[in-house]
């Protein structure tokens, strides 16, 4: 990527499994936080589950408002050095970032205004401003990554806190129910049976450094972007958008694809995405992949956040030197060369993770993360 | 800013019509239609139809026309098109298909077609449909006044990437209905990004990203 390393320097996360290293814990065990629908059980949608956040652990403070899971991820990441707040800018990630207009505030005010949700978080953690707020549908977290990670390799920044949130709301709920997107039970990414999303809600920080000995141990290494080009919602059937963005990132890493010791999927559990994003890396990597797990069986879908969350769990990977299982995977139903996790697996060397993502508007992304 | 980066070309739709240095110039009332066209006005412009015509919202429908005013079918060679990046910004994102979309919860049929727009990205997606682009894609918010972080992020890419040869990135807004004391406003404005000598310069390089779409937007007006 450029001379300048940068590394991962505090991470923090809020899932339906629980924060930070908790969730990690839940997550590696194999937990789901799939569960019945109760704070959004009123709201009209065909699935009767949904990764939600456990409104009482964050307080039972205004629990719709992304802000809170956001600080809480934030400063969870924030802890890991003790440079003043006010020289790290914000880069946030989201789909839908604050719909609060839908309950009852005037819409200007809400409804996906992104820059107001930045500005409240800045505020709240006394940040030192708003570099970007990216949203770029599913994969608005890895694309926020490639954006920080890119200001810090040109110099303009010696460090940048990247926040993805996304909370589930009435509006994403009843549209992606809609489309006939979610799945009746909990999601099942590249099984035979599966039927599609569950939506899930939360928030993932990850702080980036270029400043020496400023690291967990990892560091972003490579970023690849793509666009299939293909269609609005489904992703090319060949998978070469994803094929695309895994090819770009490896080559900004210096990274040869038998170098790759794990991959981190976006597997949402459509039909569509799972077969395709099977294929593209199959081809990518030229046959057999390496190991590769998903963890939206576990924690749903969090759209704007999942970049981040999920990210975080690629690096944790490499720490442990272990790949978690796919919770829900039963029988695997795509391209075979994806080599899909059914029990955790210890790796023989565990030096360079892969984590990739789409979505809508046929936008793709991955990273490299090298320990 | 780097001097082997030029811009290629500019389009620009507003409430009066569509123009760019791409050679196309038309006045809504010309064209027979209210500001923003029908799915038929893609077609009448470009000579071809768009894939989607008929499912894109305003905003979409305006980005792509203000994408092929650029001349981007012209100069962007096909062998460069996998690599071209796609960026936008905006305030107000899909504000007004968030609206069209959050008074469907209220009816028994939710506007199912209008969901996928609500993300801000999909402008982008079309562009890339409508011309075979496969590069970085990325939309940005941002913030009352600013105008240019779109295009900064163009030029990063293009110095940084080392892979793409061009970059579409464009301001965009998009509120047809005035609501909760913020007016319409709609307006469209691309700049086809090229590292030299991949095309030539169509309009001189700003000093600054800085206000730049409204300043190229009066450029082209004035053309």
């Amino acid at each position: 990527m450029s001379p300048v390393r940068v590394s991962v320097a505090g991470v923090g996360l809020v899932t339906a499994l629980g924060a930070g290293d908790a969730a990690l814990e839940q997550i590696f065990a194999g937990a789901c936080g799939i569960t019945e629908r109760i704070h959004t059980a009123g709201w009209r949608a065909p699935t009767r589950v949904a990764a939600e956040l456990d409104r009482e652990a964050l307080g039972g403070r205004a629990p719709d408002d992304p802000l809170v899971p956001a600080v809480v991820a934030a400063r969870a990441a924030l802890t890991a050095i003790s440079a003043s707040r006010a020289a790290i800018p914000l880069v946030l990630a989201s789909t839908k970032a604050d719909l609060s207009g839908l309950a009852g505030a005037p819409p200007g005010d809400g409804f996906g205004l992104h820059a107001r949700l930045a500005d409240r978080l800045v505020t709240q953690l006394e940040l030192g401003g708003v570099l970007a707020c990216v949203s770029a549908a599913c994969a608005s977290g890895l694309a926020a990554l490639a954006l920080a990670a890119r200001r810090i390799a040109t110099g303009e920044c010696e460090r940048v806190l990247v926040v993805g949130v996304d909370v589930l709301n009435e509006f994403v709920m009843a549209g992606f129910g809609a489309l006939h997107a979610l799945d009746p039970q909990a999601c099942r990414p590249f099984d035979a049976s599966r039927r599609g999303v569950s939506l899930g809600e939360g928030a993932g920080a990850v702080l980036l450094s270029g400043v020496a000995g400023e690291s967990s141990g990892v560091a972003l290494t490579g970023a690849g972007g793509a666009n299939d080009a293909h269609h609005a919602l489904r992703p090319s059937p060949d998978g070469l958008g994803l094929r695309l963005a895994v090819e770009r990132a490896l080559r900004d890493a210096c990274v040869a694809a038998a170098d790759v010791d794990v991959l981190h999927l976006h597997g949402t559990a459509t039909p569509s995405n799972d077969a395709s994003e099977a294929r593209a890396l199959g081809d990518a990597f030229g046959g057999t992949t390496p190991p590769a797990f998903g963890s939206k069986g576990q924690i749903g879908h969090t759209l704007g956040a999942a970049g981040v969350i999920e990210s975080i769990i690629a690096c944790e990977a490499l720490r442990r030197g272990v790949v978690p299982r796919n919770v829900g995977l039963e029988t695997p139903d795509v391209d075979t060369r994806l080599d899909l996790t059914t029990t955790p697996r210890r790796l023989g060397r565990a030096r360079c993770a892969v984590k990739v993502a789409g979505g809508f508007g046929g936008v793709q992304s991955a990273l490299v993360f090298e320990a | 800013m780097s001097a082997s980066i030029v811009i290629a070309g500019v389009g620009c739709v507003d409430a009066t019509g569509v123009s760019g240095t791409g050679g196309i110039d038309a006045r809504w009332d010309d064209l027979g239609v209210t500001p923003g066209g029908t799915a038929r006005t893609y077609r009448e412009l470009c000579g071809r139809p768009h894939p989607n015509s008929r499912r894109l919202d305003l905003a979409s429908r305006a980005l792509v026309m203000a994408a092929a005013a650029t001349g981007i079918e012209r100069i962007v060679p096909p062998d460069a098109r996998a690599s071209t990046a796609l960026l936008v910004e905006s305030l107000r994102g899909s504000l007004e298909t968030d609206r069209r979309f959050a008074a469907s919860l209220a009816n028994e049929m939710v506007d199912s077609g209008a969901f996928p727009y609500t993300l801000s990205n999909m402008g982008l997606g079309e562009v890339a449909i409508a011309h075979d682009l496969r590069g970085v894609t990325m939309s940005l918010s941002i913030g009352p006044g600013v105008d240019g972080d779109a295009f900064a992020e163009g030029l990063r890419l293009l110095e940084h990437d080392g892979e793409a040869r061009f970059a579409v990135v464009a301001h965009l807004e998009c509120l047809e209905t005035p609501c909760a004391g913020i007016a319409a406003d709609f307006a469209a404005i691309v700049v086809l990004l090229a590292v030299a000598p991949a095309a030539r310069s169509v309009l001189p390089m700003p000093a600054s990203p800085a206000g730049v779409f409204a300043s190229l937007a009066s450029a082209v007006r004035e053309l």
